[in-house]
């Protein structure tokens, strides 16, 4: 079944790191940055650093495949994506980030015996025959321990 | 009157049974997985089947039964078809088993209980009969609950 609704973004960053790639609609992008400009981040738990932008301090978190918080990030992960419309904010570090649009994508439901109460997942995306996973900054912000 | 099921063999000790048409496909290879973070153990894994998102699962680990020798590589995986019960659509998953699953005819007079070391299937099945053959006692599925949201199922059981 594939959910024909017009409430998903008509664009998508793609972040792929740890072999997955995560869909997060463009809308939810503030920036992207590069991680060599990261500082180290001591207040906030689970965080792997932080990064200043236009006057304000985003805590970053570095994920596993399992979408599991790390405690350092891997020297792959290069690049900072500030996400907006969640508080507080903050950003993820991955190794790549692409755009898709929507049209590229069918998108379709988790099925329900995958649904887990935790996951930040909202739905799946087929692209060709890769299935790929979407989210949001605010369902992501469920793994961070704020 | 005989009507035909399907046989899946699950352990090296338990099969379970579908309806003659809720088995819709036996996969020749092995299809490209892909796994979903943060889902059950037992239901980790989808794969894409005629552009459709199949979710397969592991039977003998969702009902923690014995541990087979097979391996995931070696098991076979088949795609069933079945009638949502929230929504009544027709929805599709794949089931994990040791073996091809077999086709059989079953009566009423095969009918028996289910066995107390398979308790924890109670919800999932349909109702039991002994297979003529083997003399084992097989379970009939209910497809629509195996592969129901597992948190409202249970919600929904505790407040029978």
């Amino acid at each position: 079944m594939q959910i024909n609704s017009t409430e998903w973004s008509e664009r998508f960053a793609t972040l792929g790191f740890a072999g997955l790639q995560l869909l997060i609609p463009q809308s939810d992008i503030y920036s992207l940055e590069p991680a060599v400009d990261i500082t180290p981040d001591t207040e906030t738990i689970g965080s792997v650093g932080q990064l200043e932008q236009s006057g304000e301090v985003w805590s970053l978190y570095a994920l596993s495949a399992d979408l599991d918080l790390l405690k350092t990030c891997p020297d792959n992960y290069r690049i900072a994506i500030l996400l907006k419309n969640v508080t507080p904010q903050y950003g993820l570090l991955c190794e790549q980030v692409n755009t898709i649009s929507r049209d590229q994508i069918s998108i379709h439901p988790i099925p329900p015996v995958m649904h887990c109460k935790n996951s930040p997942l909202l739905a799946l995306a087929l692209y060709g025959d890769e299935v790929r996973y979407i989210s949001s900054a605010s369902a992501l912000s469920r793994l961070f321990p704020h | 009157m005989k009507v035909p099921a399907w046989i899946i063999s699950i352990t090296d000790n338990l099969s379970a049974a579908v309806g003659e048409f809720e088995l819709v496909h036996v996969l020749p290879d092995k299809p490209v997985l892909f796994t979903l973070p943060k889902a059950p153990s037992y239901c980790q894994q989808v794969f894409v089947w005629q552009n459709k998102i199949i979710p397969i699962m592991n039977l003998a680990e969702r009902f923690g039964l014995e541990k087979k020798t097979t391996t995931n590589e070696h098991r076979v995986m088949s795609i069933f078809a079945y009638r949502a019960e929230k929504t009544g659509l027709i929805e599709y998953a794949a089931l994990l088993s040791n073996a091809t699953p077999r086709r059989s005819e079953v009566s009423d007079d095969q009918a028996c209980p289910l066995p107390t070391d398979l308790h924890s299937l109670t919800h999932y099945v349909r109702c039991c009969f002994q297979d003529l053959d083997t003399k084992q006692t097989i379970p009939i599925l209910k497809l629509e609950r195996l592969f129901a949201h597992h948190d409202r199922l249970i919600n929904s059981i505790n407040t029978l």
